[in-house]
């Protein structure tokens, strides 16, 4: 094994899953990995090792995985110590990361402890002429493109864009897990948790499977949208006319500035459907739109639609619903 | 004011004589009517004086950044400078100034994964160039644009491409091109955005880079004269393309082929209408009246709002602002321009801008009473007794 030119990923966990773009990385560091001629290996951190067998049918020769109780949610200093630790004895050529909220900060606390460069936000990556991996970014400040390479410093860190490398489809089970058990205690941790309080109601749009958009249409009558959502089991999803004007928290913005949804029922409630709100539900199952006006352009986005009040049409559903 | 808010003023002479190179701030003598006449000065903070001011001295801490009071607000409808008596352009300088926001990696939060989705699918909206034909659903015909060898390229823009509504007008347009007998064809998938979005974010090298993609593009088709739906597109292109291709806007020539008799207007009558003059037509490039003269031919009464031409209110849409949320208990630019639309009595309000038209839609109250929102180009089309949409 030539410890010198391998590559690793870090596979930044939640839970006992994996962020996508660690698969992605994954996927195209086969590719670097080959070019170097090198061995790919994945490393993880979390609580509980079950999940990192999985990352071996994702193309890494060998996983290690670092498993604590207490390491259930990301810090900055143990997270550290603990790659750090891995790398100086795994001494890798690269060392790739999601350049997620957490992959960023551990990308440059890694890159000052082992006096090395960092490449951030990376669109493209490739080996070049030299063996050297070039990470292409870009810069709109002067609208650029730039390709830099770290030429002499090891490991070579980079942090790559989620959603720019396709997610490898899954193969058979390989590879070997290491796991290392570190046994900490609270005094490894920057941090000590008091409470968890998530902000406003803590909705996260993409995961709820029915959504009850409301717009402008609604007249800023957000109870009415709220109480078809509970009768539906869903959530409540806001357009930008009714966020800007306060009707309800940004939160529920939904469209291309707020959340991309992939709810499997939407029912959008007064919303006239411009395409900054429409890209937020392209990904829907189907879509209901209630409209007073039979132009809505919403209704070409629609697969069921009623034209008419949606007070009353509310109403009606929400008292059939509650009767069912 | 009382004297313990008074900061420190530090000369920045980099920021000043970056200005004085690429804009006419130099010439400001700091006389207000910007501010005077910007109509977001009340509502978004937005001094415009007092930004010019501060680009020649920077203001201590934090210089030029997103906390900059409605830097970021700004429309870029370019009122202040039809105002100005020293002939400043200060859109350009807002440019300038929000470019150096981007340097600085200080620009407030959204922005940039807009530029980002133009940066990688050459639209703003995040969607796949593949779904830039989508727009065309049901065209056939010359209407399709496919004359092969046409010297005319209509090009569509990301709005008229992707947004529902504002496709409707795209197909209007391209079935009067095609019963007018105009030859034209498009870029299909090769079409990139005008980069107009990013441009008067401050991103200027984004914005030449798309211009030198569509410039290809053109090219390669040898195309000599371009039509654009939106004003926005017209502006950047003017000027992004050079002299290469002649650029005109949709109404621009479908005012030359009604009075050239090639595009023959009859049997629609669509009452009292007034007519929104969007910025980047009107102010930024002086079209006032072929507008007015379709809708006109097309049988409409027109009536004006108390602020048209120059003076036309901005709809709050340019500027990167069809992105930027804002929470405003004022409610928006578009909610007073259709609120003085209604006060006209008219029952139309035409205009000639995606933007535009995306933005009173939103800003409509339908319990109001019904007020058509359209474009020119559909009242057109509804004139010629072609589907409109």
């Amino acid at each position: 094994m030539s410890g010198s030119e391998s590559v690793w990923v870090y596979a930044e966990r939640r839970g006992n899953l994996f962020r996508p773009v660690s698969l992605e990385i994954l996927g195209k560091a086969r590719a670097v990995a080959d070019s170097l001629g090198g061995e790919l290996v994945a490393i993880t951190a979390g609580a509980g090792d079950a999940p990192a067998r999985e990352l071996g049918r994702y193309g890494a020769d060998r996983v290690i995985a670092i498993e604590d109780p207490l390491l259930r949610r990301y810090d900055t200093l143990a997270y550290t110590r603990l790659l750090e630790t891995e790398m100086r004895s795994g001494n890798p050529s690269v060392l790739l990361l999601g350049a997620t909220r957490d992959g960023q900060d551990l990308a440059g606390r890694l890159a000052v402890r082992l006096r090395t460069g960092l490449t951030a936000h990376v669109t493209a990556l490739e080996v070049d002429g030299e063996h050297r991996l070039v990470g292409w970014v870009p810069g709109f400040g002067g609208g650029i493109e730039a390709g830099i390479v770290c030429p002499e410093r090891r490991p070579a860190i980079v942090t790559v864009r989620p959603g720019v490398f396709p997610l490898p489809e899954p193969g058979a089970a390989r590879g070997d897990v290491r796991v290392v058990r570190p046994a900490l205690d609270e005094t490894a941790f920057g941090t000590h948790r008091v409470e968890f309080e998530p902000k406003g109601f803590g909705v996260d749009l993409t995961r709820s499977e029915v959504l009850v958009v409301g717009g402008r249409g609604t007249g800023g009558d957000f109870a009415r949208v709220q109480r078809l959502a509970h009768c539906l089991g869903g959530e409540v999803g806001a357009t930008r006319v009714a966020t800007d004007a306060g009707w309800i928290e940004r939160e529920h913005l939904v469209g291309q500035t707020g959340v991309v949804t992939h709810p499997k029922v939407v029912v959008v409630l007064g919303a006239s459907g411009a395409v900054q709100f429409t890209v937020g539900i392209e990904k829907a199952g189907f879509v209901i739109a209630v409209n007073r006006d039979p132009d809505a352009p919403i209704f070409e986005s629609a697969d069921l639609g009623i034209v008419g009040d949606l007070g009353p049409i509310v109403d009606r559903l929400v008292k059939d619903l509650g009767e069912a | 004011m009382p004297t313990t808010d008074v900061k420190p003023l530090h000369w920045n002479d980099e920021l000043w004589e970056e200005l004085c190179r690429n804009t006419d701030a130099a010439l400001c003598y700091q006389c207000g009517s910007c501010t005077a006449t910007c109509p977001l000065a009340e509502r978004e903070q937005l001094n415009v004086r007092q930004l010019i001011r501060l680009g020649a001295f920077g203001d201590g801490r934090p210089e030029i950044g997103p906390g900059t009071p409605g830097l970021w607000a700004c429309t870029t409808c370019a009122q202040c400078n039809v105002g100005c008596p020293r002939g400043v352009d200060v859109v350009e300088v807002v440019r300038h100034l929000r470019a150096r926001g981007w340097g600085r990696n200080e620009v407030p939060a959204g922005l940039r994964s807009l530029l980002w989705a133009e940066f990688q699918d050459g639209n703003p909206y995040r969607l796949p160039p593949s779904q830039r034909a989508a727009w065309m659903r049901g065209l056939s015909g010359p209407a399709a644009g496919t004359a092969e060898n046409a010297a005319t390229v209509l090009y569509v823009g990301c709005t008229a491409s992707y947004d529902p509504r504002a496709q409707r007008t795209a197909r209007a347009l391209a079935r009067l091109l095609g019963a007018a007998g105009v030859e034209f064809r498009l870029l299909g998938e090769k079409e990139v955005c005008c980069g107009e979005t990013p441009r008067a974010l401050g991103a200027e090298g984004l914005f030449r880079d798309l211009s030198h993609r569509n410039a290809d593009a053109l090219r390669s088709v040898g195309a000599s004269r371009v039509i654009t739906v939106s004003p926005h597109c017209f502006d950047a292109l003017r000027a992004g393309l050079g002299q290469e291709v002649e650029v005109v806007h949709y109404s621009q020539l479908l005012d030359e082929l009604v009075s050239s008799g090639k595009l023959k207007l009859e049997g629609y009558r669509p009452g009292l209408l007034t007519y929104h003059d969007p910025c980047y037509l009107g102010r930024q490039h002086g079209i006032y009246d072929p507008p007015r003269r379709l809708l006109e031919s097309a049988g409409a009464k027109l009536v004006e709002m108390p602020r048209n031409r120059r003076w036309a209110l901005c709809c709050g849409g340019g500027g990167g602002n069809m992105w930027r949320e804002e929470s405003n208990p004022e409610g928006r630019l578009a909610d007073q321009r259709v609120a003085e639309a209604r006060e006209t009595g008219a029952s139309v309000l035409a205009t000639a801008c995606p933007f535009c038209v995306t933005c009173f839609a939103g800003s409509d109250d339908p319990t109001q009473g019904r007020l058509d929102i359209v474009d020119v180009a559909e009242v057109v089309a509804r004139a010629a007794g072609v589907p409109s949409g």
